[in-house]
């Protein structure tokens, strides 16, 4: 990978070409060496397998620039970019495809203007995840099977159901998941940020799906580190201990139930949140959200907030892929809609839309202060890295639920009663037009039944279907937990710190009932 | 180098390329296989958004992808990919040597882990086995090429024409009544890859594929309509144009698509909202069976699923608990019901050779109601018994392929679909499909429909909006009790699976069927 001063002075130099072109009057140049590296897991005790699946990895160098051109027309931009090895020729390479790419666009007020706000974080990156060997990657991903099948090895309980540890095999264990390593680094400059800006950050992320296949049960674990020195076998034995403890599932019918979701189930449930809290969605009036600026959308305790550059967190970040401060947004303050996801470009145009109040609820001229672009980044197809090919649009950063009055996870499963606590949700999607709130999705893992006020044994896997809505979800939440995870999404931008989520009257739908009999 | 080209492939660089991986091979202690992707690609597209131009432009990219099966006693892989430009060109073999060396290090590194959890693990450390590939060609050089098919080379239109047409188009859709919001957009390009292995793929492929979403918002008081639809395929600009008019494909044109899609969701903001219905009789349209038979067959018959390698992410099947416990041989459909891939149909998912260059063959899934097979890789092939089907592709040059769908159908049956409704005292026609939800192995899905029309007196009446049907794939599949014969192949631009997800392209299709669900409508609480 380049070292960040190669691509400040990479980026520093694209400036000045661009800006020594004949129409061009400013510019942006984002520069940017990516690499990531994955393991996925595969693990079955009765099939053939390779434990670590794939050890891979990608990189990737380039340049993607903005151009804003003076035309008889008027103002026009263009976005070119250039893969591959930076050199001179990358340069006037990306220029000629923004000069291809130029058009009008009246929407476009000016390249992103230092929002006042000051850069907290710097020099937070591990540096030796930034120099990852595959040997240390591989290291680091097996330890993690060790933490799977050191679990399962120890389970009295597993041991006894299968007639000693010989037996295990033939309990079906599975094993699933990866290990991902981010390694980003970017320069950004422009004709009216002249000082180019640097950010390094590195992630690691593990998420392990395990099963006892054979008895239907399945856990998951979740790992999010900032140092490869602390990658540890933990998710991998909380996966399998997990799945051991959700065995002899019930089903139970359909009906409405008070549900304590957990984080993961949370964390997917919150995606179809934050699709509404894009400025962009807002734009297009399309979000669950539209016209609700100021208004109630969420039980009163309800918090939730964006927050870019928490010191320590996973997907914190220095600078937006524009240059701009990361920094904390809230988005629902006290179960009110407050804040949006944006970027520069977002905000300007909401700022100018003459149908703003319309989209809004309210003028955004008055709400400047929580509409800030600190969420311009330039995250793309191939999971994770700054990508120069890509134009920024809004992402989430480390989004966190919390409550103005939590409560500790084991007063709110006294406090319900009877109820389901939903660990993990799998295929949410919204069911009808996302403004309208409908969703859907299965019970796939980590759930409980919950009696008398303590959890009295695991619910059947892929039994339950939920079928309710947002906006009620929303406001029939009764309580937050005080505790919080960080569960992985599949192919998700965000990292989403989730606590546990107690909601009444929730919509389930007893499913596979014959697959389960026959044991298909 | 002024610039990637598809035809900078020309000439020595695959036989180059593959004495390259020969030598490493050969020069590699403990090194079994190597196989390699090269890809460079050659595009240019526009999209609008209210009429308003918000990006255009041309482009190009090239990427790589090396695998390496290497170690002692136990062999393991390793893959690593990059990105290259035009600057790069000129050492692409070195630059894919030094690949080789990373990846094959990545092999080595999990091998030796591995020899040690064999021993660690105790009985658990059995399964973990020494990686064998099913390939069909053992070894003898295999060297194949597959030009594009289409009229109009995407890299000759020029983006004023790009624009012009979307310009049109989005006019054209925004003088339709309720259209408040809309997209338009349109990429035509040009992929070409090499797929060269050391045990003797040396095939050389090229796709046009052009593509051309709609996103329209549409609304009547407090009814809002959001769908997205995509005139797609395998061909150069001139679907555009003319649309598809083939045997299995027919779509109008861009403008005449737009338009209907714009037609419809007018009318559905004025239709009543869905009901639930228990137990209703449902047809269901080829459109819509097209995402019915992607979900609850193509899915469930990935052999990586079958053998529990997607457990953590696209989930396993309901199809096969162990090898002691599957549904092979059983009924799992009406004996009406027939399901296969073909990469080798004229669809959006066609290919000749996969990304391990072993040719794509037909799988039938379903056969009479009986299962039968299941889409395979050299690797799923070595561990399940048999060969490679080749079903192993990736989205990208630069990604590890897994295994994906290519052109994945119902077979047709023999009934008048006009007949398959005349028959209906009660019921419903789903037409247009929406958004998918499905239980992780795949036994249970809810699938909204773009538009439901009651059916009353073996008549279609009543449209409704925000729809679809629910139900046990089990039960729905043995259902069904009518098959029509108007079989139709629909593009399907963004199927995601793997881990960085890999968003493919493929074919999906089916005739108009017949069977028992449960109707669904808004906030899903039974009528």
């Amino acid at each position: 990978m380049r070292n960040k001063e190669e691509l400040r002075r990479f980026a520093e130099d694209a400036l000045q070409f661009l800006e020594s072109q004949p129409g061009v009057i400013a510019a942006e140049v984002f520069v940017a060496s990516n690499g990531a590296q994955v393991g996925r897991f595969n693990y079955s005790s009765a099939i053939p397998c390779n434990g670590l699946e794939e050890p891979k990895g990608t990189s990737s160098d380039g340049l993607g620039t903005l151009v804003v051109f003076k035309s008889a027309n008027g103002i026009e931009v263009g976005f070119g970019s250039e893969e591959g090895s930076l050199g001179p020729e990358s340069m006037a390479r990306a220029f000629k495809k923004a000069c291809i790419a130029r058009h009008f666009d009246p929407e476009f007020h000016s390249l992103p203007l230092p929002s006042g706000e000051k850069r907290t974080l710097s020099d937070y990156h591990d540096p030796d995840t930034m120099e990852l060997s595959p040997e240390m990657f591989c290291d680091a991903s097996w330890r993690i099977l060790d933490g799977a099948i050191d679990a399962a090895r120890s389970s009295q309980k597993l041991i006894g159901l299968f007639g000693g540890e010989q037996g295990l095999k033939d309990a079906r264990l599975i094993v699933g998941g990866d290990l991902t390593m981010l390694q980003e680094r970017m320069a950004v400059v422009s004709s009216v940020m002249r000082k180019s800006q640097t950010d390094e950050s590195t992630l690691a992320m593990a998420s392990l799906t395990c099963m006892v296949e054979k008895l239907n049960a399945k856990g998951s674990g979740y790992g999010t580190w900032t140092r490869i020195a602390d990658v540890d076998e933990t998710p991998g034995r909380v996966g399998m201990e997990n799945a051991i403890a959700s065995i002899g599932g019930r089903r139970v019918p359909s009906g409405k139930y008070t549900v304590i979701f957990g984080p993961a189930a949370m964390a997917e449930i919150m995606g179809l949140i934050l699709g509404s809290l894009d400025l962009n969605t807002i734009y297009s009036g399309t979000s669950l959200f539209n016209g609700k600026l100021g208004s109630r959308v969420a039980a009163e305790h309800v918090q939730l907030l964006d927050w870019g550059n928490a010191p320590g967190l996973v997907a914190s970040k220095g600078i937006t892929c524009e240059g701009l401060p990361t920094g904390q947004t809230q988005l629902i303050r006290d179960g009110v809609f407050v804040g949006a996801l944006a970027n520069w470009y977002e905000m300007q145009r909401m700022l100018h839309d003459p149908r703003a109040q319309e989209k809004l609820g309210q003028d955004p001229n008055n709400w400047k202060q929580t509409l800030v672009p600190r969420n311009g980044f330039r995250f793309a197809e191939r999971g994770g890295g700054r990508t120069p090919s890509s134009e920024t649009s809004s992402f989430g950063t480390n989004v966190i639920l919390t409550s103005s009055d939590p409560i500790p996870l084991g007063e709110m499963i006294t406090q319900i009663g009877h109820g389901l606590l939903l660990g993990r949700l799998w295929y949410v999607y919204p069911m009808g037009p996302p403004s309208q709130g409908d969703f859907t999705g299965t019970v796939v893992a980590d759930s409980y039944l919950i009696e008398n006020g303590r959890i009295v044994g695991g619910l059947a896997i892929n039994s339950l279907r939920i079928n309710d809505n947002l906006q009620r979800i929303l406001h029939r939440i009764q309580a937050i937990s005080r505790e919080r995870q960080t569960p992985l999404v599949w192919a998700a931008d965000s990292v989403r710190h989730m606590p546990h989520v107690l909601v009444d009257d929730v919509q389930l739908e007893a499913i596979a009932g014959n697959v389960m009999e026959t044991g298909m | 180098m002024e610039r990637l080209t598809v035809e900078m492939l020309d000439g020595h660089l695959k036989l180059n390329l593959y004495d390259l991986l020969q030598l490493e091979k050969r020069r590699k202690y403990a090194c079994d296989f190597i196989d390699c992707r090269v890809w460079i690609s050659e595009g240019k597209g526009a999209f609008l958004e209210n009429g308003t131009v918000k990006g255009m432009g041309e482009n190009y990219s090239g990427e790589f992808n090396v695998r390496v099966i290497a170690g002692n006693p136990v062999r393991a892989p390793g893959y690593d990919g990059q990105t290259f430009g035009a600057r790069d060109f000129p050492q692409l073999l070195s630059l894919i040597a030094s690949s080789i060396e990373t990846a094959y290090r990545r092999a080595l590194a999990s091998s030796a882990e591995k020899n040690r959890r064999k021993e660690k693990w105790g009985p658990l450390g059995e399964a973990l086995w020494s990686m064998e590939l099913a390939m069909p060609q053992k070894g003898q050089l295999m060297l194949d090429s597959v030009p594009a098919t289409y009229t109009i080379d995407p890299r000759s239109v020029s983006l004023d024409a790009i624009t012009a047409l979307l310009k049109d188009v989005s006019a054209l859709i925004k003088d339709r009544p309720r259209i408040r919001y809309q997209i338009v957009a349109a990429s035509t390009t040009l992929i070409r890859e090499f797929i060269v292995g050391t045990f003797g793929a040396c095939i050389d492929q090229t796709f046009a594929i052009t593509e051309a979403p709609v996103l329209l918002v549409a609304s009547e008081g407090s009814v809002q309509q959001e769908h997205m639809d995509y005139l797609a395929h395998q061909r150069g600009w001139e679907i555009m144009e003319t649309g598809i008019n083939e045997e299995l494909t027919q779509l109008p044109p861009y403008r005449e698509f737009a338009r209907l899609f714009a037609q419809e969701l007018s009318e559905l903001c004025v239709s009543p909202p869905c009901p639930t219905i228990r137990d209703a009789i449902v047809v269901t349209e080829p459109h819509f069976n097209t995402l019915k038979v992607h979900e609850i067959v193509g899915h469930p018959t990935e052999l990586d699923r079958i053998l529990k390698m997607e457990t953590g992410y696209a989930g396993r099947s309901w199809l096969f608990h162990g090898f002691d416990e599957h549904m092979v041989g059983k009924k799992v459909a009406s004996p009406l019901v027939s399901a296969y891939s073909d990469p080798q149909l004229p669809g959006f998912g066609y290919y000749k050779y996969d990304h391990e260059g072993v040719l794509g063959q037909r799988v039938v899934h379903i056969e009479a109601g009986v299962l039968r097979g299941f889409m395979s890789s050299a690797q799923t092939a070595a561990v399940f018994g048999g060969e490679s089907n080749g079903h192993w592709r990736a989205s990208r040059g630069d990604m590890v392929p897994l295994i994906r769908m290519s052109n994945t159908v119902f077979a047709p049956g023999d009934r008048n679909p006009d007949d398959i409704i005349r028959e209906i005292d009660r019921g419903y026609l789903l037409a247009g499909h929406a958004i998918p939800s499905i239980a992780e192995s795949r036994e249970n899905f809810r699938i909204l429909a773009r538009r439901v029309h009651e059916i009353r007196d073996g008549k279609i009446g009543q449209l409704f909006r925000d729809g679809g049907i629910m139900a046990d794939s089990l039960g729905y599949l043995t259902s069904v009790d009518a098959v029509g014969n108007d079989f139709r192949l629909y593009p399907i631009p963004n199927c995601g699976k793997g881990s960085p997800m890999q968003v493919k392209k493929l074919g999906n299709g089916g005739p108009t069927m017949r069977a028992r669900a449960t109707l669904i409508g808004p906030s899903g609480e039974a009528a």
